[in-house]
């Protein structure tokens, strides 16, 4: 009965110690790692919508586990829209935010969250080079791939060997594109 | 239907031994034989269903509400070593056949990390309650294929001429890469 | 003075981890597709085998036999998830990188091995040793198979190109099936040169 107790007593010592020390260690890094994920979005949210964190404002409009709306306001007027989607790529999931004109006209910029492609291949979808022609595409229609340089602002060239993955791109977009037009659309009524 | 996506991805595309590395110690050490194999495969899906979703339940019932998440990693791994133990003892009353064939692998699957890496990818990925179950299912089948074929190969090794240095967890790796290359032909299976 | 010496320097070569003892493969296949996740690894790995085997060398006497490995595993989990949340706070994009591979090392065979098989047993000082030792020989391993990896599967060294532009990087050495083939091969390697030096 003595030996039971006391390995009770020893492991339930040990349990709470082990709680004291992390939530004293945690008071310290838990502000750290808040800090670093807002200055994250903030980052996203400057390089596919051209927000100026010193003077614009954005809101968070819609939080879902993989669909997001962020609303840009610079003064009174709504400047942009981000978005941000998810998608099922080659290997696993994709996630990317991209920012849009307020009428919905074009897209601003894209940018790549996370991704597991095959590096070398799927995973160019987070090159410059492939980012780029994301600046100006339009919004208003569907995008499609295309596997020659675009003729229209509609299409958008695959990267050469990572089909699915270009596809999976292209699909988040217009995906998300539908649904945050719809949802800013029964907003704008609701008023 | 997502959960079929989740489902796959944990069993053949994202497999947790060929691609997440989760669960080696026990690939090494119990692939030399088929059925010990099978065996082994058989214990870690069973606990690992269990444990992912006790962990689930702890983490969003227990941790979340009390803001308490950088008590996960403790809590999880307690859970876990307490859980094989009951298994262990529940097995061995209820039916002593079954506690024959498993038994002996059960106090091995404590220290798995594929246990303690499925609860936490679980919670990494922000999967509910029944997209938890399937993916603990499906990495569980994933990991008691890859040990199956492997032990499939290794008996077949036997009779091969293996240089004396590279016996062992050598031929083993090196026959996991391969295996590893072949899985890799599942990417691209869902879209 | 030379049995200490002897403790410290045998997780290097002689019971190197990862090459001999075949310990704590998740990790060293996981995260040396980079060097610089290897560093991030073994900077991690370091602090918990440093710190477990000090308390756990200080507590020994005062644990009973059946609660121990439960105790051991509490003292790890704690310094795991204060190396875990460290770097999520002050190296965001390596924690990010390392992703579920840090709080992993919880249940490294190689850290409780330690504990369970000599700080448990020893002294502070040769608890330290050793652990600093084992810790060593795992960074010995993890560098050469992430410095392997990233030569070969990217060109680079630390980031740093050293292979000119003439060299097209062999994909597959950072996809998990080279992790498998390149300890494959640094395992023969390293048997086979120790097969020689203890022949001859």
């Amino acid at each position: 009965m003595k030996e039971s107790l006391r390995m009770i007593i020893v492991l339930t010592f040990f349990a709470a110690l082990s709680g004291g020390v992390l939530g004293w260690f945690n008071s310290f890094t838990e502000k750290r790692v808040e800090m670093n994920k807002l200055k994250e979005l903030q980052n996203s949210l400057k390089a596919v919508t051209e927000m100026d964190p010193k003077t614009d404002a954005y809101e968070n409009i819609v939080k879902e586990k993989d669909f997001e709306i962020y609303k840009i306001i610079s003064g009174t007027q709504v400047k942009a829209y981000a978005i941000v989607g998810e998608g099922n790529g080659y290997q696993d999931k994709i996630r990317l935010i991209f920012g849009v004109k307020p009428d919905f006209s074009e897209i601003i910029a894209l940018k790549v969250l996370e991704e597991k492609e095959t590096p070398g291949l799927g995973a160019k979808i987070e090159s410059p080079d492939y980012l780029a022609q994301w600046k100006g595409k339009g919004a208003n229609s569907k995008l499609e791939l295309v596997k020659t340089p675009p003729k229209t602002k509609y299409e958008v060239q695959a990267i050469s060997g990572a089909t699915i993955s270009s596809t999976t791109v292209v699909n988040i977009v217009n995906k998300s594109l539908e649904r945050a037009r719809r949802i800013i659309k029964e907003k704008e009524e609701g008023k | 239907m997502e959960l079929l996506v989740i489902f796959i991805s944990a069993l053949l595309i994202n497999n947790f031994v060929l691609h997440y590395f989760l669960g080696l110690c026990p690939f090494i050490g119990v692939s030399n034989r088929l059925d010990s194999a099978a065996s082994m495969g058989m214990a870690v899906t069973f606990v690992m269903t269990i444990a992912a979703t006790v962990s689930w339940l702890i983490y969003y019932l227990l941790l979340v509400p009390y803001h308490l998440e950088f008590l996960e990693i403790v809590s999880f791994i307690l859970v876990i070593a307490s859980l094989v133990q009951l298994v262990e003892m529940f097995i061995r009353k209820v039916s002593p056949p079954l506690y024959q064939a498993l038994g002996i692998y059960l106090p091995l699957i404590t220290t798995n990390c594929a246990i303690l890496g499925v609860a936490l990818l679980t919670v990494l990925k922000g999967y509910n309650f029944i997209e938890t179950l399937v993916f603990s299912l499906g990495a569980g089948l994933g990991f008691s294929l890859a040990i199956i074929i492997m032990a499939g190969i290794r008996e077949e090794l036997e009779f091969a001429d293996v240089p004396e240095s590279l016996k062992g967890a050598g031929i083993t790796m090196i026959t996991a890469g391969i295996l590893a290359l072949a899985f890799m032909g599942f990417s691209g299976l869902i879209k | 003075m030379s049995r200490l010496w002897k403790e410290f320097i045998k997780g290097w070569w002689k019971e190197n981890p990862v090459f001999v003892m075949v310990l704590g493969m998740c990790p060293t296949l996981a995260v040396t597709n980079s060097v610089q996740n290897a560093i991030g690894m073994i900077g991690a790995v370091t602090f918990v085998l440093i710190g477990s085997s000090l308390i756990v060398s200080l507590i020994r006497k005062i644990v009973p036999n059946q609660v121990r490995i439960a105790t051991f595993i509490v003292v790890i989990a704690t310094f795991v998830t204060m190396a875990d949340r460290y770097l999520a706070a002050y190296y965001p994009e390596l924690s990010k990188a390392l992703g579920p591979y840090v709080p992993l090392i919880v249940v490294n065979c190689i850290i409780l091995g330690r504990q369970e098989a000599f700080a448990s047993k020893n002294g502070v000082i040769a608890s330290l040793l050793d652990a600093l030792g084992m810790s060593i020989g795992f960074g010995i391993a993890l560098m050469f198979m992430s410095s392997v990896r990233e030569i070969l599967g990217s060109g680079t060294w630390l980031g740093m190109k050293v292979l000119g532009s003439w060299y097209i990087p062999w994909q597959v050495m950072i996809l998990p099936a080279g992790a498998f083939f390149v300890y494959g091969f640094l395992y023969w390697g390293f048997r086979a040169i120790d097969k020689a030096f203890t022949k001859g």
